[in-house]
């Protein structure tokens, strides 16, 4: 597959937005995977932060095949992907209080079914016997600990899920704090 | 056009590995999930399941694999995760917090070991 990224007005850079019908389930989950795979590797996006994304991606998409509704079925979900820089703390937690250029990508998926907003999901705890592991409910806690940052909003009808993964860039770090 | 697969074989008369490999997303675990809940049913109630070879693992994945343990727990066996150095299935399953009740193995010999406590 060979996607053709492109730069933007903001200084980012970005491949086209791709549709997928999810009336094909697990093919066009895959198929948006391999999408994604391609157009990162085009933007230059780390394996790494690549692969946390793919995770992300195909949580999201099985969560819009199981819980939104025949809508969601019956219209394409959009994929947006671009990358570019920030400055911020080098780890996920924040720990880090140098500021360092770091490189990110951002990965934007609109779909048309029933009104999701993942923040009103709380996530179950790590279970402390086998017996206490609840099977369901993993796809989201996976999406929170694999991204930097995870935002929904509702717009024309639409669920508009934000996922961003970050990675320290090779470069000379900014100074500061 | 087969993107995950599954095999098995047995260690000792109640030790089984299992091995998963390719990419065990929703497609790839609609090859592999009945045989592989069939495999760790069966009679060897210490199973050894390697994800040594997979190249993705989702959380259907991930399900499959939780429900499979429990079953065997509640018939008096144990599962051990075995992941050699495969950061990207370590990373994924590390994000679900289930190391705390299936445990995580580096080689077969460690994997045995935990097994066998």
């Amino acid at each position: 597959m060979t996607v053709s990224p492109s730069q933007t007005d903001s200084g980012s850079r970005a491949v086209d937005p791709v549709e997928f019908a999810l009336t094909d389930g697990a093919w066009a989950v895959r198929a948006a995977s391999q999408w994604l795979v391609a157009a990162g590797r085009s933007l230059g996006v780390p394996p790494q932060p690549l692969h946390r994304l793919e995770v992300c991606l195909n949580e999201l998409l099985a969560n819009v095949i199981e819980h939104g509704g025949e809508r969601a079925r019956s219209l394409p979900v959009r994929l947006d992907l671009r990358s570019g820089s920030v400055a911020g703390p080098i780890s996920p937690d924040g720990r880090a209080s140098r500021n360092v250029l770091q490189g990110e990508a951002t990965l934007t998926l609109s779909d048309g079914g029933i009104r999701f907003d993942p923040a009103l999901h709380t996530p179950a705890g790590a279970p402390a016997r086998l017996a206490d592991a609840r099977p369901g409910g993993l796809g989201l806690v996976m999406v929170r600990q694999l991204s930097d940052a995870f935002s929904h909003r509702r717009e024309r009808d639409q669920n508009v899920v934000t996922v961003r993964v970050r990675w320290p860039k090779p470069t000379a770090g900014l100074h500061g704090g | 056009m087969t993107t995950a697969s599954i095999q098995h074989r047995d260690l000792a008369e109640d030790i089984r590995i299992v091995t998963l490999s390719g990419r065990l997303d929703m497609l790839g675990m609609d090859e592999v999930a009945l045989r592989f809940t069939s495999l760790t049913a069966a009679v060897p109630r210490r199973i050894m399941v390697d994800l040594t070879g997979v190249s993705f693992l989702a959380s259907i994945g991930i399900r499959s694999i939780i429900e499979s343990a429990r079953a065997l727990e509640r018939r008096g066996g144990r599962m051990v995760l075995l992941l050699g150095d495969n950061e990207a299935v370590k990373t994924t399953l590390g994000t679900t917090g289930i190391a705390s009740v299936i445990p995580f193995a580096a080689d077969e010999a460690e994997a045995r070991h935990l097994l066998a406590a």
